[in-house]
């Protein structure tokens, strides 16, 4: 745990009422791994690199805690008769500690070329991804969308596509995956798809 | 249709650490913006060393400036103010006249409490860079500070170094105020319990119970932070994270107030006169002002839009 923020909750980390609803985990998850990103200009000259990579590892076992009906169970019922870091370790202790899935670092920053990008064409988007070292298998693993279709949008291979309103999803969420505006990419990608 | 202040009174401080991001323009913008929504509206330069808020609003340096206020007659204070071109906003002047006279603090407290009390609907202090008296007096005394950075690191790191001086400030008037300076002093000392970030404190000092009314006060001092001078997508998420790690470090209940983009227009607008200032600005740049101050006239009473940290 953190030393920085020792006596917080997992619903204090993530700033959740106790009633959250599962997509609020989400957001907030989201939300708090933006502001805590060991990268993260939000932080210069509040917290020193190690003290926010403690820090950004609590954040991901909140949400792993959180997220999973079982676990955050326990852990609310442990947490109702001990303080924050007792229920912690009680938790682990009973469903061993969480399984973070290493999911790849991915660089926040965007490369200059990029920033003046307005076709956001198929091509674009692979360069990006190169850029930022992010495998077809990263992507599919992490979205949930099959590497032929990245890898179709990639290439603006249109024929081994979905439809529209699929394709369109996609988009955005690799547009957002890289760091771009996701709304602005998904409009324009879809002005060559018709 | 004029919007509600759930009071008669709402004052503003606009304080940023580092110059140069934008103060003046924004809180002589924040000031036309009240004045034309019918809020009778003073705004005041408190950058004593580097003055120019008045040339913001198209107004020539003026002997009606805020050193011919004194100390021994708070009334003097009337004397100060100048109307603008503007119907409805009103200026007090800066001067580095008040600087050189080598004012003490417990005199500028005075007077930041007598602007505090003329009559006005909305009070907008246009605060200097740094961290001296003449800033950190006002940013905790007003009911919203606003605090200001560009999305560079050096600017977001002097706009923190501003929040806990002023932390520390507020501490000190707090347990003054309430006659806990001796408790307060005595758990800050403590040699065996070091507290890593503020919001260790508050949290320890409001479970000992000791200190009754302590935390809520210190809560008054809960700034709005805005960005400035964004020019990219990816800079857009800064000023809610700010405000993020400012609820965790700071146990305030800050809120990111909005984003203004940097518009490569300003150049030129800024030789126009200023009440026509607008018509040359980027219409993206204008919208985000005005929502930026929409936002700060509702913030009567601020509420993170997350569910806040728990006391
Ligand atoms: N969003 C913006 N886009 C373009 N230019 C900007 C923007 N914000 C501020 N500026 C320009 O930056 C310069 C500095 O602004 P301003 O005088 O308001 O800063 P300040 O914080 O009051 O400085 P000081 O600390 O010296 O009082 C001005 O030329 C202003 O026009
Ligand atoms: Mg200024």
């Amino acid at each position: 745990m953190s030393q920085t923020f020792d006596e917080l909750d997992y619903y204090e980390i993530l700033e959740l009422h106790p009633n959250s609803s599962y997509q609020e985990v989400e957001e907030a998850y989201q939300l708090a791994k933006k502001s805590f990103h060991p990268q993260s200009s939000a932080l210069y000259g509040i917290l020193a690199q190690d003290q926010a990579q403690d820090f950004y590892k609590t954040i991901e076992e909140a949400y792993h805690t959180l997220i999973q009906p079982r676990r955050r169970q326990e852990y609310d019922q442990i947490l109702r008769r001990t303080d924050a870091n007792e229920a912690r370790l009680l938790t682990n202790q009973k469903l061993g500690a969480t399984q973070l899935k290493s999911v790849p670092q991915i660089k926040n920053e965007i490369p200059n070329w990029a920033l003046e990008e307005e076709s956001f064409s198929g091509a674009f988007f692979q360069k990006l991804r190169h850029h930022k070292g992010l495998t077809l298998e990263d992507i599919s693993h992490k979205l949930k969308i099959k590497k032929s279709y990245i890898l179709a949008i990639e290439s603006e291979d249109f024929e081994s596509l979905p439809s529209a309103v699929y394709v369109r999803g996609y988009v955005k969420s690799i547009a957002s995956i890289l760091g771009l505006d996701s709304e602005k990419a998904a409009n324009q990608f879809m002005t060559h798809y018709k | 249709m004029r919007e509600r202040l759930q009071k008669t009174k709402h004052t503003f401080a606009i304080g940023s650490g580092k110059g140069g991001v934008g103060k003046s323009l924004l809180s002589s913008n924040f000031g036309i913006h009240c004045s034309k929504k019918a809020y009778k509206t003073l705004i005041i330069d408190m950058d004593l060393g580097g003055a120019n808020l008045h040339t913001y609003l198209d107004f020539r340096p003026t002997p009606t400036r805020i050193d011919l206020w004194n100390p021994r007659e708070p009334e003097s204070i009337l004397k100060t103010i100048s109307s603008t071109a503007f119907p409805g906003l009103d200026i007090i002047v800066g001067s580095d006249e008040l600087l050189a006279s080598q004012i003490e603090s417990a005199s500028i407290e005075l007077l930041v409490y007598e602007i505090m009390k003329l009559d006005y609907e909305v009070i907008i202090f246009d605060l200097g860079a740094g961290v001296g008296p003449e800033t950190l007096i006002p940013f905790c005394a007003v009911d919203t500070p606003v605090l200001l950075s560009t999305p560079e690191d050096t600017s977001i790191e002097n706009a923190y170094f501003l929040l806990k001086k002023a932390f520390h400030f507020k501490l000190r008037q707090v347990s003054k105020e309430l006659g806990y300076e001796q408790g307060i002093q005595e758990i800050i000392n403590k040699p065996l319990k070091k507290f890593s970030t503020p919001s260790d404190l508050l949290k320890y000092i409001g479970g000992s119970e000791q200190f009754p009314g302590f935390n809520s006060k210190m809560k008054e001092l809960s700034p709005g932070i805005l960005l400035n001078q964004v020019r990219s997508f990816n800079e857009e998420s800064i000023g809610p994270s700010m405000a993020q790690v400012c609820r965790h470090y700071f146990g305030l209940d800050i809120i990111s107030v909005g984003l203004i983009q940097y518009d490569s227009s300003m150049w030129v607008a800024s030789r126009k006169n200023k009440s026509k200032m607008m018509n040359y600005l980027d219409l993206k740049f204008c919208g985000q002002m005005s929502s930026v101050f929409q936002n700060l006239l509702k913030s009567v009473t601020f509420n993170p839009q997350r569910n806040k940290i728990r006391a």
